[in-house]
């Protein structure tokens, strides 16, 4: 699986300084941050709860995939480095090396 | 006109601690509200001293329901006040200090570490009045539930309704209508404990009449009931004002989409230990927030009486 930043130091995403508190009611993971209050998607839910400890975004394919099997089309790399790019734009998560 | 003084606890800071050497105070009263308090100091201002005076007497006027502390008050008060521009810098202790000054002054101003509020009577009243919400929101900063709303409360059960707005939706309007009937608990900032026990802050209402400006209006002068009943929350409400809207429509909403609406009508939710549990219980306990979405606010007492009772 190939990084769209090759070559690059291997990022490793974790939840970010500025998560106040989460919660989990249902289907829903809200995640209240410094700067307000985020509502996840089921990805981003997964994406976050993985990101207890400091993962690469090899890892969390590979954790997704074997949670719920290959998708059923597109390229899961690139939706995990979406997802991880929004989810650090809200201040959910955060990049360590 | 000298000092008021000042009961013993807590210590007021010391006067060289600022660095406000322009004119002295020739008036401290304390203000409660939020089960905390503030100072707030009357400096000698540039219009003689009759018009100090005066504005001594008004602010008496307009802040009555808050001179006491909050009926079962019974903890140690942690004052503050904050650098303006700066919510980070949380100053325990120190003082909101107004000034006359000619015209309307302008934005309040940092002198040391205490916000200056300055200009002619109406403006300095309306400042005051953000300064000290600011000061006392901040003094709760971490320890209670705070949220942007008005509240009433039946006067012999302490039972109360919360209504959540953003600014200039209606919430003082609101609790113009409905302070005549139940106890006034605040047009403004409603504070809880994680139990729902509510702290009242019945302050001045900024009131737009027939002036160009807001006028900070004692809730003696509008006929308002006193909240000295220990309140509760018995229902939190999300208003939205629409027009044309003849009866109220009354929508339940889930845990997570009555936090996600309000979350942004709060106060320092992040600084409180596990915020969105203690807001998630608080709303459990209460059978959840409802969205009240109405025209006129006329037509929000009948849903408030079958509520509450009739007072």
């Amino acid at each position: 699986m190939t990084s769209r930043h090759a070559g690059a130091p291997t990022r490793r995403y974790v939840h970010s300084d500025r998560v106040a508190d989460t919660l989990e009611a249902g289907d829903d993971t809200l995640v209240l941050t410094t700067n307000g209050l985020v509502r996840l998607s089921p990805l981003g839910a997964y994406l976050f709860t993985t990101c207890a400890t400091p993962r690469t975004v090899e890892e969390l394919v590979e954790a997704l995939v074997a949670e719920f099997g290959p998708p059923p089309q597109g390229n899961q790399t690139e939706l995990v480095e979406l997802t991880l790019e929004e989810l650090a734009t809200a201040h959910v998560v955060q990049e360590v090396e | 006109m000298s000092p008021a003084h000042l009961p013993d606890e807590p210590h007021l800071p010391d006067e060289k601690a600022f660095d406000d050497p322009e004119a002295p105070v020739v008036h401290r009263v304390r203000l409660h509200g939020l089960d905390s308090a503030v100072d707030l100091e009357v400096l000698e201002g540039e219009q003689g001293p009759e018009a100090d005076e005066a504005l001594v007497a008004r602010l008496h006027h307009c802040w009555a329901r808050c001179l006491a502390p909050t009926p079962g008050h019974a903890r140690p008060y942690r004052r503050g006040t904050l650098l303006i521009d700066d919510a980070d810098s949380y100053v325990p202790g120190a003082p909101v200090r107004v000034r006359l000054s000619a015209g309307t002054g302008g934005p309040p101003r940092t002198t040391g570490l205490v916000p200056v509020v300055r200009g002619d009577e109406p403006h300095a009243l309306q400042q005051v009045t953000q300064q000290v919400t600011r000061a006392l929101i901040l003094s709760r900063r971490g320890e209670l539930l705070m949220l942007h709303a008005s509240g009433i409360t039946d006067p012999a059960t302490g039972r109360s309704m919360v209504f959540v707005a953003p600014g200039g939706t209606g919430k003082t309007t609101l609790a113009r209508a409905l302070g005549r009937r139940w106890g006034y608990l605040s047009d403004e900032t409603i504070a809880m404990d994680a139990d729902g026990r509510i702290w009242p802050y019945p302050k001045p209402l900024s009131i737009r009449g027939e002036q160009a400006y807001k006028v900070e209006t004692s809730p003696d002068d509008l006929g308002l009931q006193p909240a000295d009943t220990p309140a509760h929350l018995h229902r939190l409400v999300l208003l939205r004002r629409q027009a044309g809207v003849a009866d109220p429509q009354v929508e339940d909403l889930s845990v997570v989409d009555a936090i996600q609406a309000l979350a942004p009508e709060s106060s320092s939710l992040g600084a409180l230990h596990r915020g969105l549990h203690v807001l998630a219980d608080v709303l459990e306990a209460t059978g959840g927030a409802q969205r009240w979405t109405y025209g006129e606010h006329a037509g929000l007492v009948p849903l408030v009486v079958q509520r509450l009772g009739t007072p």
